[in-house]
């Protein structure tokens, strides 16, 4: 190109360069010093600018105290980004369930100091993997999708299926905080009553002429260790009633136990729809939907049907803060 | 100069104006504060206790254990005839644990209590043994006092040494348990029931014999 030979001249004509046109010599070879050096420039930087079609990344920031996705939001805290150079490698990672490594009968055994081939009998189980034998297959792009939900960045969740939430490592902490109630048996104790809803908050907006009304789907499952059935009914509270037209499905369900094993119908998939009634005014309104007791005649079933082990969710805990919280802007 | 040289200087004119775009630093990061709220709590009780088999039968009281209905410094337990101690000086009668990613508080209040039967509620891990410690009136009461020393209508939590008194007068109305409970972590509460008169004077009558006397302890969370 014979770039080398007029870069000398660079440093003299830079100033004088006319960009529209009746270009001397000297000044296209300056021109095509600048843009091979912008060329190369380009090239060594890893061209992130033609790379990034709109110019925007995003970066999504969590509670910093306790749920950076990277360490503490749903996956082990042995799977850390510096360890993959290839970040794709990370994401298919982070949330991969990897039960073969969870060991948990062995660290049981350990945490007990007991023989490790008295432990199906401990938990009352034929082995292990009955642990998680009744769950659905993992899909393969199980561990992109959870890592994209928890960075708040997949918002079709609607679409997510039962392999997906009926998977424990699908929810934020299972790893951390799940797992040792096998590792760590405490038969002084035991869990009657727990659950969880994921994402537990929600936004949306109802523009008028554009939508006139709103689909929520929330994940609503037992919480770790809980060894019963809980009869749960999730109901809107009485203020967001006056503005809107709520319909919750399921709206009663039966809850299975997380623990010795996971029950086909620990988790399940909420959808909540909205509207607004006739009249009501433009503005930022807070739809709270939590735990009640289910009707009688279901409670009396399931009572029967589980015996001891049937309690009602809402006896137990209920979140002041809203189990669910819709936030809905009206304009 | 010929076409075919002001085409290409027009050419790399604006080659170089597309390319100083780039290192103009137009590239835009956008940052998103998001916190994607996973709500989730789990409660563990002793023995085979639980929301609806928590029971303080007199004959079973530390102090005036008969059953008159007057009895003080009651263990709750998984029956009315008293057959397990939900609570012990290892053992706490109720655990509450964050398996969420946001910081909670725990909040509770007591429904349809009688005007004589006093639930008194502290935090466990008394003697550091991962219970309710053993105190001077024995196993598990390590955190009773004849008068709880916590005030009611505070954010304060209880703690080993400080606890509160639900009873019909105060306990309708939602009072601090556990401040800033993380995510993982655990809390434990330790329960004492009492049956005797509003000033709290031992012996007397003041509870029906024989019958339940029921009353609904809620907790609650908040997000803090």
């Amino acid at each position: 190109m014979g770039v080398p030979r007029e870069e000398k001249v660079i440093g003299k004509s830079a100033g004088k360069s006319n960009a529209v046109g009746i270009a001397k010599p000297k000044t296209q070879a300056i021109i095509v010093a600048v843009v091979a050096i912008a060329a190369l420039a380009v090239l060594a930087t890893g061209n992130p600018g033609f790379l990034n079609a709109t110019g925007n990344a995003t970066v999504a920031s969590v509670d910093g105290t306790q749920n950076t996705v990277g360490a503490g939001a749903g996956n082990s805290p042995n799977v850390e980004p510096e360890q993959y150079l290839i970040r794709q490698r990370y994401f298919e990672e982070v949330f991969k369930p990897n039960r073969e490594e969870y060991n948990m009968f062995e660290k049981a055994a350990a945490y007990l100091n007991k023989p490790v081939n008295q432990m199906p009998e401990f938990f009352n189980l034929r082995s292990e993997d009955e642990i998680f034998g009744g769950l659905p297959q993992i899909p393969t792009d199980f561990s992109e999708i959870s890592y994209l939900l928890a960075n708040g960045r997949y918002f079709s969740i609607g679409y997510l299926e039962e392999e997906y939430y009926k998977q424990p490592e699908f929810y934020p902490n299972f790893k951390e905080y799940g797992l040792r109630y096998w590792t760590q048996p405490n038969t002084k104790i035991w869990v009657p009553n727990g659950y969880g809803s994921y994402p537990a908050e929600q936004w949306t907006t109802i523009e008028k002429g554009k939508n006139t009304e709103f689909t929520a789907v929330v994940f609503f499952y037992a919480g770790w260790g809980v060894q019963t059935f809980q009869g749960v009914t999730l109901m809107p509270d009485s203020r967001s009633k006056q503005y809107f037209d709520i319909e919750i499905t399921p709206q009663n369900f039966l809850l299975g136990p997380s623990f010795p094993k996971f029950y086909d119908n620990w988790a399940y998939k909420i959808a909540i729809n909205g509207k607004p009634k006739p009249g009501t005014p433009p503005g930022n309104y807070l739809i709270g939907i939590n735990v009640e007791r289910p009707p009688a005649d279901l409670k009396s079933k399931w009572e029967f049907d589980h015996k001891n082990i049937y309690f009602d969710a809402v006896g137990g805990i209920a979140p002041t803060g809203n189990q669910i919280q819709l936030n809905i802007t009206v304009e | 100069m010929k076409l075919s040289a002001k085409i290409l200087i027009v050419y790399m004119v604006l080659v170089v104006c597309f390319t100083g775009t780039v290192f103009a630093n137009q590239l835009t990061t956008t940052m998103t504060w998001y916190v994607p709220t996973n709500k989730s709590h789990s409660i563990s009780y002793g023995s085979t206790c639980s929301s609806i088999a928590f029971f303080f039968p007199e004959n079973q009281a530390v102090l005036d254990n008969d059953i008159d209905g007057n009895g003080s410094a009651i263990l709750p337990y998984n029956n009315r005839a008293g057959t397990s101690a939900c609570q012990g000086t290892t053992t706490p009668a109720m655990t509450i644990t964050n398996n969420g990613n946001i910081i909670e508080n725990i909040d509770a209040n007591i429904t349809g209590i009688d005007t004589n039967c006093w639930l008194k509620v502290w935090k466990g891990t008394a003697q550091g043994l991962g219970g309710c410690g053993v105190g001077e009136l024995g196993a598990g009461l390590g955190g009773w006092q004849a008068d709880c020393n916590r005030t009611w209508l505070t954010t304060t939590a209880v703690d080993k040494n400080g606890c509160k008194d639900f009873n019909s007068g105060n306990a309708t109305i939602a009072t601090r348990m556990i401040t800033n409970l993380i995510a993982g972590d655990s809390n434990e509460l330790c329960f004492s029931g009492e049956m005797r008169d509003a000033n709290h004077f031992l012996f007397g009558a003041n509870v029906t014999a024989n019958v339940d006397n029921n009353a609904t302890f809620q907790t609650s969370t908040d997000v803090s």
